[in-house]
């Protein structure tokens, strides 16, 4: 009776082990593409004593306002279409997973910024949306129509600031 | 459990005693201090060392170091610049605009800022979710201790801090414990402050040591951009705060 039921149990372990195993060189191997370490989203000190609020109620929600932009800028820039959607470039490899979504920016002295996935290699689409810290450094710096962009290879960089950071969006080809 | 009774009630005696206990008004009143004399201040520099935890995807916490170079002018003048890793991120106000510019490298933001330091301080954190650096020394006031929910606030000692004889204080919030020490005498300026988390297990830590320039050589164009050579404008992006979206006590 006691032998027998190890036995399953046994077995289902093994299996579990296998699996374990297949996901952690899976995890291995993927950062080995992007960095040897992540942030914990929402891990960072604080720091600073006094509410923001300053005893004023807080502001409304403000997610659903679609307006990344408010300031009346001379940026014609074209929008980052939503994520999941085909690109229009010939990918030469499999797509990278998409980086992961950055942690809420408390920009100064937390490095979410440096903990960012790095895109891999110009040879590598990128998905249109997708928000790094730096770019490779054989890409061309251009400009068109007053909008600045990182050219490397099919993928088109928009340089922004979100927070206090440069970050590079990727956006569809301005031609 | 006629003899746990007496020693539960005890505890709890024991407990609420020192809750109570717990908020020194001699704490209160140098805090208060410590706010009206910022406030009075018409202009100053501050240099601030400051060392912040960071806890990694695998539970493993690390320190991350910074330089902060502040000056001010009230009420509408403001420049901030923060080290690390040689880069530098810099924040220009002049009372009409703020620009962000992060160093090297040729790109800048630029948006429109309202007339005074606080409300910067406020635009800044509710639209583009950018705390300021050091904010903490332009929001304490009078009200700061109550509207920050103190729980405990302690004498604990004094030091000799950069030459500085500073009073030791021991302060406690719902998500956090800090510590400040602040100058004795006339000029009850902070020297320094450390800041732990509670409400995670890693309690994370930002510490802070601060140098003081009240007599902060100005110029016209200390609060002004300088955009270098090949300089190129680019959005800012709208982004939340993290705590600005949180109800506070």
């Amino acid at each position: 009776m006691g032998p027998r039921q190890v036995q399953p149990g046994g077995a289902t372990m093994k299996r579990l082990h296998w699996l374990l195993c297949g996901v952690l060189s899976a995890c291995l191997l993927h950062t080995s593409i992007a960095q040897a370490w992540q942030l914990r989203g929402g891990g960072g000190a604080r720091t600073f004593v006094v509410p923001h609020t300053g005893g004023h109620p807080p502001p409304p929600h403000p997610m659903p306002q679609p307006q990344p932009h408010p300031q009346p800028g001379p940026h014609p820039q074209p929008e980052p279409r939503p994520y999941p959607q085909p690109h229009p470039y010939p990918a030469p490899r499999p797509m990278p997973p998409p980086p992961p979504p950055p942690p809420p920016p408390d920009n100064w002295y937390h490095p979410w910024a440096a903990a960012a996935v790095v895109g891999a290699t110009t040879a590598t689409a990128i998905a249109i949306g997708s928000q790094v810290t730096s770019v490779p450094a054989d890409c061309v710096s251009v400009v068109a129509n007053n909008v600045a962009y990182q050219h490397c290879g099919p993928t088109w960089y928009q340089p922004r600031y979100v927070g206090g950071n440069v970050q590079f969006v990727v956006v569809p080809a301005p031609w | 459990m006629p003899v746990m009774r007496p020693a539960l009630f005890g505890l709890l005696l024991m407990f609420t005693g020192q809750a109570s206990a717990a908020v020194e008004p001699a704490a209160l009143q140098a805090l208060e201090r410590m706010g009206n004399y910022l406030r009075s201040l018409k202009q100053f520099g501050v240099e601030a060392s400051s060392q912040t935890d960071q806890v990694l995807e695998s539970g493993q916490t690390v320190e991350f170091r910074h330089t902060t170079r502040l000056l001010a002018q009230q009420p509408d003048k403001l420049m901030v610049s923060v080290d690390n890793q040689g880069v530098r991120r810099t924040l220009y106000y002049n009372g009409k605009r703020f620009i962000l510019y992060q160093s090297p490298g040729p790109y800048y933001a630029s948006a429109p800022a309202p007339a005074s330091i606080n409300g910067l301080i406020d635009l800044l954190n509710t639209r583009y979710g950018i705390e300021l650096p050091l904010a903490d020394l332009f929001r304490w006031n009078a009200n700061s201790a109550r509207q920050a929910g103190l729980r405990s606030a302690l004498l604990i000692g004094s030091d000799t801090l950069d030459g500085q004889r500073c009073d030791h204080y021991a302060l406690r919030q719902d998500d956090i414990d800090w510590q400040l020490w602040l100058r004795q005498g006339e000029q009850p300026l902070p020297c320094r402050l450390t800041i732990t988390r509670r409400d995670i297990p890693e309690h994370p830590r930002h510490s802070v040591d601060f140098t003081w320039q009240l007599k902060p050589a100005l110029s016209a164009t200390s609060f002004e951009f300088a955009p270098p050579h090949g300089a190129q404008e680019v959005p800012l992006q709208w982004a939340p705060g993290k705590y600005s979206l949180e109800a506070q006590p």
